[in-house]
Formats: C-alpha cells, structure tokens, sequence
C-alpha cells in the first residue's frame, strides 16, 4: 500500500502527498496534462521541445538548474504522448527551494530567443543521436504511422520529422505554453520525507496565487480497429533484417487494460516467454525477439520486434511469428502461464517502489488518469485476472486482420 | 506579497548517514555482507568470486562462461530454469568484469527459499551445452555486426585500445573469430579452475531476514574452497598514436577524449573526482554550459572517471553533429587547459561541493544505490572509510586543490582523442 494524501487549491491545482520518513530525500513532482498527442500534424515534436525551454529560465529565476545544484538538488523531465513530467529530488531541509523553483516556471517564462534557438539545436542533436544516427533507430517512427491512422499517437514524441522542431517559433512557444501549463492543467506530488501540513503551507504559498487558465480543450479522434492487415517496408543499411509488428490494444482505464500487458509478457518477455522459445531457440529464427505493452492514455499497441539470424529469410520467419501469435489467439493461455505473469507483475510492483520518485511518479500519473489510488488497486486488478477473461482479450486483439508489420530490410552500404 | 526573486533559505549537507553492511563468516570461510534495508519485500543476492578478463585463458572466456552459467546445470534444461526464475517473478543472471564472476538473483523475500537450490545449483553445477553455447556464439557475433554500426561503440572500442593496447587484457575488443573458439569443454575447465573454486563473497541486500541467512550458510556454508590467487593485469601500453579516427559517414560524431589517470586509492582521487565534475560532472557544467547549453553542438556531454579496476580512466564523450566534430573537440581542449590556467571561482566550487555532498548522500538512500555503494569499493579492497574520506576532501577543497590537480591531469599529455564518424 502506498499512503498517501490529497487536496486541491483553489486555482485547481491537485495536490498529493505521500510521506515517507525512512529517507532523507524529499522529491517534488509536477506532470502537465499535456503530450504529443496534443500537437498539431505540422507542429509535432513541440512538447518535447517545450519540455527543454522549461530549464531556460522563468520570470523571476533566470537560472533553473545553478538554483537548484546549490541546494544539491537533481532534476530531470521526460514527455510521453500523454504527459510532460518534471520532478526534482533533493535534500528534504531544501524542499522549499523545489516549490521556489517549479512554481515560478509554471507562473511564466523567460521567454529567450536564445534559448529557443540553442534548444532547437540540442533537440536536433537527441534527434539524430537516438533516432536517425543508430542503427534501427528509426524503426518505432515508421510502426507509428502504421498503426494509428487517426490519433495523434501516429507521430513519436520527438516529431515526425526534423523541419518541425526547425520552425518552432516564440509565438508557438506562448501559445502552448499558455493553453497547456496551467495549475489546472497538472498535479504536483510531494513525496518522501515531508509532512502534510508542510506540503500544505508550502504549496499554497508558491503555488495558490498562480492564476487559473484557460486550457486548450482535448477533442482527439478515437483511433478505430484494423479491418485489413497493414504492412510497409524500408530498406537501411543495417546488417541483420528485422521485423516490427504491433496491433492495437486499449486504452489506460479499459477493464482489459492490464490482460493486455500480461498478454504481451506471455507472449514476448524474457528467455521463458513463448516467441524466445519457440522462434530464437527452438527454431533459431531470430537473433533476438521480444514483445511489449506500449501503454498510453487511450489506445495503445503491442510490438513485437526482432533481428533475423543471417541467412534465414523474412518471409520464413513471419509465417514462423503468425503461426506462434495465433495460437495464443486460438488456443489462449496455460493456467501455469497465468499464475507466472501474476507473480512477475507482483514482482515487478515491488521493485518499482523501492525507489521514492517511481512512487512519485506512478501517483501523478494516476492522479492525471483521475484516480491516484489506482496505485493500490491496480494490483488488485491484476490479481483478479482469470484465464478466461485473457483468452478473450487475446483473440480480439491478435486477430490476423489487425496485424501491422514492418519489414527493416538491410541493404548493403552505398 | 511573496517576493519570487528571494531563494528560500537552504542547508549543505554536511554528514552522510552511511547505510553499512554488516559480514559474517561461515566456518568456511564463506563470507556474508548483509545489507538489511527497505520497506519492501525484496532480496538482491550476489555471490561474487574470481573468473575475470585476468583469469580467462583467451578472449571471451569469462563473458561467455558467465552469460551462459543459466543456460543448464546437472539437473535442469535451460527451459527449466528460465521457467523457474520467471515463475517466481525473479531474475537471475551471470556476469564478469575484470577480476570477477558474479551470479545475481533478484527476487521477492518470500521466493527466496523456492529459488536458492536452483541459484546455487547454477554457480556450482553448471553444463554451457553446446546447443545453447552455439546460438550465444551467434548472437554475440550478429550483435557485434550490429555494434560495428554505432559510432558508441566504434568509439568506446577504439578508446579501450589506445589508452592499454590492443593486446592489453582491458584494451583487446573481443572480435568475431574469439567466438569461434569458445566450446562447452572450454567453459566447463574456466568455471571449475576459477568461480567454482575460489572462496566466494556473498551480499544479500534488502528486507534479509534469520531464515535468509540461515538458508545461504546451510547451502555455502556446506561446500569446500579453495581459493585462487588475484592476479594482477599487466601494465598498460597505449598508443603511440594520440589521435584515433574511424571514419563513418553520417549525420553525428562520438568524441572521446581520455586518458589514463590514478585509481580510487590514490590521494588525487577525491580532488581529481571534483576538477572532472566542474568540467563536466553536472548539467551546470563547464562543458555542458559551452558545448550544449552554449552552442547547442549536442544533446549531451559528460566527463567523469571511471575506476573500476586497478587503472582510473579519465574519460570525456559525447556525440555531436558531423560538421561541429573539430569545432568541439577544440571547446573540449580549451575548457580543461582553462581549468589549468584559472582557479574556480568561490561560487562554482561551493557549487561543485554541494552537488557531489548531494549526490553521495543520495547514492545512499535505496537498497540499489546502497547494495552498489558496497561492491563498487569492497571488491577494489576499499572499506567505507573511503566514503568518509570523499566527504572530507569534498568539504575542505580549495580552489587552489583543484587547480593544482586540473594542472597535473588535465594537460593534453597523454591525451587520447577519439573520433568514431566525421572528421576531415
């Protein structure tokens, strides 16, 4: 169980604190409701953008981060198609310093164009050195748009392509920032070693007199079921071919939600799961095969990826990857398969919440979904699983129509 | 009215609450290194014992015993036990650095019993069959193929032989053909002579209880050892050569700048730790200021020393755009020679101070961070003194300390630079 507790200020922002006295760190944790899902076609990859001019400084600090190391503060965010995240971890004497900071960058910012113009930079630069410079490092923006013909999720949180991140402007930068980063539009989390009443009084002066704003309102198309299996192809010079598949699961809150990731775990986690036995050691198909649970706010997807062994050919291996996918849609689960999947998700709770910012973290994100207890219930859910409630969620999902495959064919060097 | 512009009062950390091990000694000599700590009911168990890159009678030896050691013992198929561990929720896996072989087992408190005859079976009994061992050799053989494409990799590779030699047991890459060679037979006589023999040291992190204990000592406490001598690396013999080029067309540079520098027992080390940490250490960096935050050249730079063996490296990466690859490597050059030339000012050292104190004082707060604090020292033949000696050095530096250490480490003498990507 994680204890926590919650309130809101009048401006609307939520407030959760869990106190934990066992550590001598406190962290402060603020997620916007905002992502790239809520990017314009032609503007994506800007709340990632956005997310780098948040340590450019803000109205009354101009330096985010030296305010912060003086306190031996750490800070870092990330941005999802769903959510942009902030948190700092320090110091739990130094916590105010944490409200100083993360309030003032929610009140306004600097608005630099000079840091505009070296982010876009350092954000081209994380462009080419995680996505477009290693080898099938492109692969997840080309599966995207296969899967999602309708919902932003099409495009990866770093964009679809360079230009857009190119032709930011200072207008947009205002713009987003003052339709998305509001005190309605978030939830702070305090976490670790500080009292509620501290919280309280803490988040009320930094954070109550921020006003309200008006939120850009959320109308996304609901991305519909596959009636026709899709594929597409690209060639690279990289030296193993490779197949990507994924099909569309369900959204965060759907009551299937969590027979889905035990689905993908069966399916394709670790050396016991069925596809790494099956296709990497039975029949010595792939150099490596994995299958995962890519969860979002609404729909999300399966993939399943793999690098062929040299001299076997792709269409060999996809018939061997069918055949395997559609016996669990046919044939479904074991009972022994359902109590391990039970006991690695267990497991995987536990572990997650030795450390205080991923109990942080997974509040705010539940808090955004509506319910931060779903920290505690959610486990429950899983446990509740049966096996018959799985099968069916397996032939839904992995019925042969709704297959999306990308081949990655390597192609020798120019 | 709040007045935004004030920062709220703050304090230094001054002390850090060490969260220690505590050992304990079988009959055997088996030791134990207890680390009971956290709310959750989770156990990190890792048995430690010599069958490293020193002992391997050739290339790969060690990594190849140590990944294939879940691959199947005397009573179980390599199926059976990944069934086991994932059943139980658990990992389990082998690993070889320079010196050591280690199995690790994360697992639920309450699993621990279910999975201890299956744990020590694997360190003690295991078989490497050749079917597995050929699709590992494989593996590693397409994953190098994979590597090859990585201007990281290229880098990091190229760097390993410059600064020891590529003959030197930490300089030589593993090549396609050192796979070839590695058979079942092979990894049966390594494990044997070395991990399976030597006297091993056992840490179990996390909510330990009595019976957690008791389990280990009925199982390790049972067997005899015979303990292997440690055996020194040679010492290294880098390049002649100070600048490494491989050439790779495409749209980044890696850069690595490095150089061989004292280990974690020399009395540079703290101070040499803080001048590394003013010039690349932190976000607030001098090269993450000039080079990113400045220039926008990167997405990232970073120096730090890396000292996990006998030899400390000095190392100093980041990958920029192909045409900024020069342009950088001069900013690189330029910040440490200023390191050299200027004291830090007053304010960037209490900055330096409060973000290493932070920093130390946080690597003690989870069972991870506390359970790695351990081993990265114990197994150098460090004790935790060593931390309250960063603490002290940290505390008292002065700007003078640090230049004088920028001045003896931070020249251009023997200073390699690596480029893997573009450079004209």
């Amino acid at each position: 169980m994680i204890q926590f507790k919650e309130f809101t200020l009048s401006n609307g922002l939520r407030v959760i604190v869990h106190t934990d006295k066992t550590t001598p760190l406190a962290v402060l944790n603020v997620i916007y409701d905002v992502g790239s899902r809520d990017e314009h076609p032609d503007k994506t990859g800007f709340a990632h953008l956005f997310e780098h001019l948040m340590f450019g400084g803000s109205e009354n600090i101009p330096d985010y981060d030296g305010a912060l190391q003086a306190v031996g503060g750490e800070n870092n965010a990330f941005t999802s198609p769903d959510v942009t995240n902030y948190y700092i971890s320090l110091p739990a004497v130094n916590i105010e310093t944490a409200f100083w900071l993360e309030s003032d960058r929610m009140l306004a910012l600097s608005f630099d164009p000079e840091v505009l113009e070296v982010q876009q930079k350092v954000v081209i630069e994380e462009f080419n050195q995680r996505y477009l410079n290693q080898p099938y490092g492109d692969a997840m923006l080309h599966l995207r748009p296969l899967t999602y013909k309708q919902h932003s999720y099409q495009w990866a949180t770093i964009g679809k392509e360079v230009s857009h991140i190119e032709n930011a402007t200072m207008d947009d930068v205002k713009s987003f920032f003052f339709s998305h980063y509001a005190p309605n539009n978030a939830v702070l989390v305090l976490a670790g070693n500080i009292e509620l009443e501290t919280a309280r009084e803490l988040s009320e002066k930094y954070f109550g007199s921020i006003p309200k704003r008006d939120v850009q309102v959320r109308n996304l198309a609901v991305e519909p079921e596959n009636t026709e299996a899709r594929r597409a192809e690209v060639e690279m010079p990289v030296p193993l071919d490779a197949i990507y598949r994924s099909y569309l699961t369900v959204d965060r809150l759907h009551p299937d939600f969590f027979a889905v990731e035990m689905l993908a775990e069966i399916l394709g986690q670790g050396e016991s799961s069925r596809l790494f036995q099956t296709l990497v050691k039975e029949k010595k198909l792939f150099n490596n095969l994995s299958a995962y649970h890519m969860t979002s706010t609404d729909k999300g997807m399966i993939v399943v990826n793999g690098k062929l062994n040299a001299g076997v050919s792709l269409e060999e291996v996809e018939a061997a990857l069918d055949a395997e996918i559609a016996k669990l849609a046919t044939s479904g689960i074991t009972e022994e398969e359902l109590q391990k999947t039970k006991n690695r998700q267990e497991a995987v709770v536990e572990f997650t919440n030795v450390e205080i910012l991923n109990r942080a973290i997974n509040l705010a994100m539940c808090a955004l979904l509506g319910d931060a207890n779903l920290v505690n219930t959610d486990p429950q859910k899983i446990a509740a699983a049966t096996q018959k409630q799985m099968n069916e969620v397996a032939a839904r999902i992995f019925a042969p129509e709704k297959a999306n495959t990308l081949l990655y064919k390597s192609i020798k060097e120019a | 009215m709040l007045d935004r512009t004030i920062a709220p009062a703050f304090q230094r950390v001054e002390k850090i609450d060490l969260v220690k091990s505590q050992t304990l000694t079988l009959s055997n000599g088996v030791k134990i290194h207890t680390i009971n700590v956290g709310e959750q009911d989770i156990l990190l168990v890792h048995v430690y014992a010599k069958g490293g890159i020193v002992h391997q009678p050739a290339p790969l030896i060690a990594r190849m015993a140590a990944g294939a050691i879940t691959e199947g013992t005397i009573n179980h198929t390599a199926k059976q036990i990944a069934d086991t561990v994932s059943f139980y929720g658990a990992e389990l896996d082998g690993a070889s650095d320079a010196k050591y072989t280690k199995i690790n087992l994360a697992c639920l408190g309450k699993h621990f019993e279910a999975l201890l005859p299956l744990f020590f079976e694997i360190a003690y009994h295991p078989t490497f069959p050749m079917e597995e061992l050929e699709r590992k050799k494989q593996q590693f053989q397409q994953n190098l193929m994979v590597n090859k494409q990585k201007t990281s990799w290229l880098a990091s590779s190229a760097l390993e032989g410059a600064l020891y030699g590529t003959q030197h047991p930490y300089g030589r890459t593993p090549v396609a053909a050192d796979a070839d060679n590695v058979f079942t037979e092979s990894l049966k006589q390594f494990h044997s002579r070395t991990f399976a023999n030597d006297l091993p040291e056992i840490v179990i992190a996390g909510k330990v209880t009595d019976k957690h204990l008791q389990l280990l000592e009925e199982y390790f406490g049972a067997r005899t050892y015979y303990p292997i001598e440690n055996v020194a690396a040679p010492l290294p013999e880098g390049s002649s050569e100070m600048l490494h080029v491989v050439e790779k067309a495409g749209l980044q540079s890696t850069i690595r700048l490095a150089k061989l520098v004292p280990n974690r027992h020399h009395p540079d080390n703290a101070l040499l730790r803080m001048a590394t940490e003013a010039l690349g250490g932190y976000f607030g960096s001098r090269l993450m200021k000039n080079i990113r935050e400045d220039k926008g050249y990167t997405y990232g730079i970073s120096a730090g020393i890396k000292a996990e063996t006998e030899f400390g490296n000095l190392v100093i990466g980041t990958d920029v755009g192909a045409e900024v690859t020069q342009a950088a490597i001069n900013e690189i050059k330029l910040e440490m020679q200023r390191m050299v030339d200027e004291p830090l000012p007053t304010q960037e050292l209490e900055t330096v101070k409060t973000v290493m104190l932070s920093a130390l004082a946080s690597s003690f707060a989870n069972v991870y961070d506390i359970s790695t604090g351990f081993t990265r020292i114990h197994f150098l033949g460090l004790g935790y003194d060593y931390y309250g000696g960063l603490v002290d050095a940290y505390k008292h530096a002065t700007p003078a300390d640090i230049q004088a250490v920028a001045a003896k480490y931070f020249t251009t003498e023997n200073l390699y630079t690596i480029v893997a990507g573009s450079y004209q």
